[in-house]
Formats: C-alpha cells, structure tokens, sequence
C-alpha cells in the first residue's frame, strides 16, 4: 500500500463518519429546532436533553474502564493461554464445569460489561457453552463488591442479599445446563475444540512452529484490545443512549407512591430493570427506593433481571453466544426470573 | 512506509477520549458523573489507554511488525481480509461496515461529551407523588411540632454536637437501628430545595442525590425541614439548615421519594426524621453535590 493511497483511505475514512454522524444527529437537530419555536416547551426540554446528556457520559464512562480491562483480559488469554491449557482447568463432569464456572465471580469481581470480553475469549478457546453461559449470567451478581452493595442498600439485610445471590447463581446455572446443553457432542468433546482450533488463528497453539517475539506478541494483545474494544463500544453507546433517555423520561413520567401488586408489579420492575441497565455494583441502591411503592418479589425480579438482559446484554449476548442460543438465553432468563418474583 | 488508516483512526479516537476524560479529571467535573471510587478506576484506564495508544500509533506508521506480519500472513491464508474467527474485524485489517458505524457512534458520543455544559442533576429527576394535593389539607396539621409522638419529645435530649459527618443519607442508613442517637440532635445539613406537589406549606424536602457509581443510579435522599420560610426558597436553590431532628409524620413524609428512603419506614410507630429548623441559608452550588459511599 502506498502511502498516498492509505491518506485517501484515511480521508475516505473521515468523510464516512462525518457523514454517519450527520445522518445521526439530522433527527435531532429537527427536534431542537422544533421545540425553539414553542418556547414553553424549550426549558422543559433543554431540562431533559442536558439531564439525559449528563447521565449518557455518565454511564459510558463509568462503564469504559471495565470494557477496557474486560478487553485486556480477554486478549491475554487469546494470546498467552492455549486451549489445551484451559481444557486442563475446566472440571471434565460438565455440571460440575457448570456449577463452578458460576461461582467464578466470587474471584473477578466484574460487571456486564466486563464479563462479555472474557466471555467471548473463553467461547473461542472451547470452553464448554453451558459453562460461559453460567459464567456470564452470574458473575456480574455473585461478585462480594455488588453482594456487599445489596447488603448495605437494604439496611443490612442479610436474607435479601443471599436470596438475591443464590437465585442469581442457581438461574444462571439452570440456564447454562438448558442453553448450553450437557450432551458430549456439543461442547469439550476434543475433537470439536480441535476443529474449532482449526479454524482459529490462535498464536503459538495452532502452528507451534509461528515463535512469535515479546514485542510482537504486546503489539498483538494492542490489536485484540482494539478489535475487541471497537467490537463492543458501538452497543454500549446505543445501550447508554437508549437507557439515559428512558431514565429522565421515567423520573419525569413515573409516579410515585403508588402501590403495584402482582404480576404486573413483577413485569414493570423487569422493564425497568432492562431498560435501566444499571451496573451491577449499583442497582441495589436503586431497587431500594422502589422498594417503597413494590412488592419485594418484584424487588428482587430487578435485582436479578437487570444484570443478566439488560439493554447492553440483549446487544452483546446475540453478538456473544449467536442469535439462536442468545435467544433461548434471553428467553429463559425472563420465565425463570417472572416465576421468581411472583412465587417470592 | 505505510500507514494504517483503521488502526490509526480508532488509536486517534481514543486518544480524544483519553482527552476528553482528562479534561474531566483536570477540571473536577468528574465528580458530577461519577464516584471517587469510579473516578479512580477511570484514571487507571486512562493510564492504561496511553500504554496502549504508544504501540498503536508507532505500529500504525510503522511497516509491519513482526507479529503483526504473521497475523496477516494467517488471514490471508484463510482468505479473508477483514475477518478471522474472532467475530470481529481486526485492527489492521480494512474496517468493516460495523465497524466504521461503531466508529462513528463513538465520534458522536465524543461530541456530545465535549459539548456537555457541567450540571447537577436537579429536582426534575425524582420521581413526582401520585397522592398529593387532595390528600395534603387532611394530613397538614398532624406536621405540627406539637403534635409530634410525646414519647419522641421525651427522649429528645439536644446533643449540641454538630458533626459534619451526619448527612441524609447517613440518617437514612441508620436512622431505623438507632433513633435515639438522632432524635433531638442538632445538625447543619445541604441540600438543595425540594418542593413536591402536597407537601404543606411550612415544610419542604432537602434533598441530596446518593451516587454509588455513576450518576445513572443517582437516587434522592432528603430530610424534611419545617420552617416558616419554607415557600421563599425555589426548587433546586441549595440551601444549608440548622436545626434539630425530631419526628416527623410518616403518613406524609413516605408519599415522597426522597423522604421515603429511611430504613424502617414501614412500622408505625417511629415517624420519619424531620428537621425543625432554626436558620436556612442560600448557599452557592458546592463543587461535589452529591453524596457517595465512604
């Protein structure tokens, strides 16, 4: 590639966003402009765009660092650990692969965010579907950091935090073992991971002969980051968008006080359990100022709902796991956790 | 010499962003978006995101480095150049369609990070009562002094010891376990003016946010103050009460969000914390407005 033809591409490059970006933001522009005209509306407005602004930064930063050393993790483990040497860890019995994959949060005290990367990694190194699976839906809940914010945002209150922890762990893994699947065909069977390996450009495993030098294995690991980075970002930034705006229209829309029983009370504090898409080290807090005008059942259906499908999962977990797996996924996390909240 | 647009242009982005967070960390603005303790792990990434960028941009001018090489040697072997297995495209491979889209997501969420003017979050974010006005005529004269819980007013001993540690989300932890320890206590506390549809007239709500993380998860946290001035102040002015804490009436005080939060707001027999003021001052916007964890 000549140097003149990349600075076209790298022009090319910048006209494409800038046109992106104007398609983007054409719409709200014509929204602005058409609340200037009714100047009552302006201050009403200029309220919820500055609020939903605020609260948009908010969650993409927050939720950056945690994407970024998600990232890092995952790119270690592409290019250092090799799958025969992550098959040696993973339990051979695949419910206990399962079982104790959930509880691996308790060691990595991660968000959502975070678990997705290493999760991607862990699928491609051949680790057991219905292990990742369990891995995933649990860690962001069985973590000390979110168990021990639950236990402050309720007053203290061991019994909600075990319950919420238990059920969390007990679902992701129930989900894992009905997703995933146990039978040996699909998952470890050696020779799957081999054909999989065979399609995987995985350094230092496949051809053992590639010796790649410490410098080039660094500038390796900083181009996973990037793809994996960039992989990710654009459904956070969507995921942070929506969820900033539904925050501010549900502060100014929603009511409070009024007591909700019953199904629908489950079914609301599950939309918004998804629709908030809060970290896990934090919902607690949340959940507790519902917890005035909601049943507890419903409580906890927030609890758990929201760190296994919200906004950001329903982007990733297709983009993570498949769309056909995801779905079932997805599926099985509203049932279980529906039964959840109207039987607690 | 060749240059890798793609890699380039996402190492540019990212050292924007890099910029963009310093600017926030520089100017203390962070603190309107995030915890200290969030903060903190911001600034680890951000020292992170530099190591990163360095190898990025020297590869990115540079020609191929040695494992960059084999990387593209295995993809071209697998004739593609835009995919390997990773379900994603890599680096120094032609940006994909996805690709430029999230790139340009992630310039626009840049612009709007840029343009955002730093604000407090306001009484605008809680949540409005649903039983108010019809309800408030009824209740008003039970938010008398007088008529406070005689036990309360017993036991009520004015412990003149200010502390600034006592905040309403303080209170609102402990207030349940043990109400002896604030019952009658003197405190100074900030806040900004809450005034919510119903509420009576001699009364409005102090009202801090409490951010564990970030903002996103930001929930109101007030003390009721009585005060015959209560109608002077406007919502969102930020105010800072003197006074002491009695009980107030929980039939009131737990139709409104922000006072609904103490612990132990279901039993009967202990009213809510309300402060009975004794001087309320304006006060400008601190530079930390909200409340986090210790």
């Amino acid at each position: 590639m000549t140097s003149s033809q990349s600075s076209k591409k790298f022009i090319g490059c910048v006209f494409g966003f800038i046109l992106i970006f104007a398609i983007i933001g054409i719409p709200f522009f014509i929204i602005l402009l058409k609340n200037v005209v009714t100047a009552s509306g302006w201050q009403q407005w200029h309220s919820f765009f500055s609020s939903a602004q605020s609260i948009f930064i908010a969650i993409l930063i927050e939720a950056f660092p945690f994407v970024l050393f998600g990232s890092l993790v995952s790119s270690i483990i592409h290019e250092w650990i090799s799958t025969d040497q992550l098959a040696k860890w993973v339990p051979s019995n695949r419910l206990v692969a399962v079982f104790s994959s959930g509880l691996l949060g308790l060691l990595a005290p991660v968000c959502d965010c975070g678990t997705i990367p290493v999760a991607r990694s862990l699928l491609r190194k051949g680790v057991p579907k219905a292990a990742v699976i369990a891995f995933t839906l649990a860690a962001p809940i069985v973590n000390p950091i979110t168990l021990i914010a639950t236990y402050f945002a309720f007053g203290m209150d061991w019994k909600l935090t075990l319950v919420r922890g238990l059920c969390a762990y007990l679902m992701a893994c129930i989900i894992g073992c009905a997703a995933g699947g146990l039978k040996k065909s699909q998952v470890t069977d050696p020779s799957y991971s081999r054909a999989e390996l065979a399609a995987t450009s995985e350094p230092g495993t496949t051809g053992g002969h590639v010796h790649i030098s410490l410098a080039g294995r660094f500038s390796r690991i900083t181009d996973h980051i990037l793809s994996e980075l960039f992989g990710i970002i654009g459904f956070l930034i969507c995921s942070a968008a929506v969820a900033a705006v539904y925050q501010v229209y549900h502060a100014q829309h929603s009511s409070f006080g009024q007591l909700h029983t019953g199904v629908a009370a489950v079914l609301s504090m599950m939309g918004l359990a998804i629709l908030f898409s809060l970290c896990s080290q934090a919902d607690a807090f949340v959940a507790r100022s519902f917890a005035a005008s909601y049943p507890p059942g419903a409580v906890l259906a927030f609890l758990v709902i929201g760190q296994m499908t919200d906004l950001r999962n329903l982007f990733l977990l297709p983009k993570t796991f498949g769309r056909k797996l995801a779905g079932k996924m997805i599926g099985l996390c509203l049932v279980l956790c529906f039964c959840l909240g109207l039987i607690y | 010499m060749a240059v890798d647009s793609p890699k380039l242009l996402k190492g540019l982005l990212l050292f924007l962003f890099t910029g963009f967070l310093l600017r926030l960390q520089v100017s203390g603005h962070i603190s309107l978006l995030v915890s200290p303790m969030i903060a903190t792990i911001v600034k680890l990434s951000m020292i992170l995101l530099l190591i990163l960028l360095i190898p990025v941009f020297i590869s990115s001018f540079s020609i191929r480095t040695e494992g960059q090489s084999a990387h593209q040697h295995e993809l071209h072997v697998h004739g593609q150049h835009e995919h390997c297995d990773c379900g994603h495209d890599h680096a120094s491979a032609q940006l994909s369609g996805s690709s430029k889209f999230s790139l340009s997501l992630f310039f626009a969420s840049l612009m709007i990070g840029f343009s955002w003017q730093p604000v407090a979050l306001g009484s605008s974010m809680i949540p409005q009562s649903t039983t108010g006005v019809s309800t408030s005529k009824a209740v008003s004269t039970s938010a008398d002094p007088t008529s406070v819980n005689p036990a309360v007013n017993a036991n009520a001993q004015v412990v003149d010891q200010p502390e600034g540690a006592d905040s309403q989300a303080s209170i609102a932890m402990r207030f349940a376990a043990s109400p002896d320890q604030y019952l009658g206590k003197q405190v100074t506390m900030d806040g900004f003016v809450f005034h919510p549809s119903g509420l009576p007239d001699d009364l409005f709500i102090l009202t801090r946010y409490f951010v564990f993380c970030c903002i996103a998860d930001a929930t109101p946290i007030g003390i009721a103050v009585q005060t015959q001035v209560a109608q002077t102040f406007k919502n969102d002015a930020w105010v800072s009460v003197s006074g002491v804490i009695q009980s107030g009436d929980l039939q009131i005080l737990n139709r409104y969000a922000p006072t609904a939060w103490y612990q132990g707001q279901k039993s009967s027999q202990l009213g809510l914390p309300e402060l009975i003021a004794n001087s309320v001052k304006v006060i400008p916007t601190p530079a930390a407005p909200y409340m986090f964890p210790r």
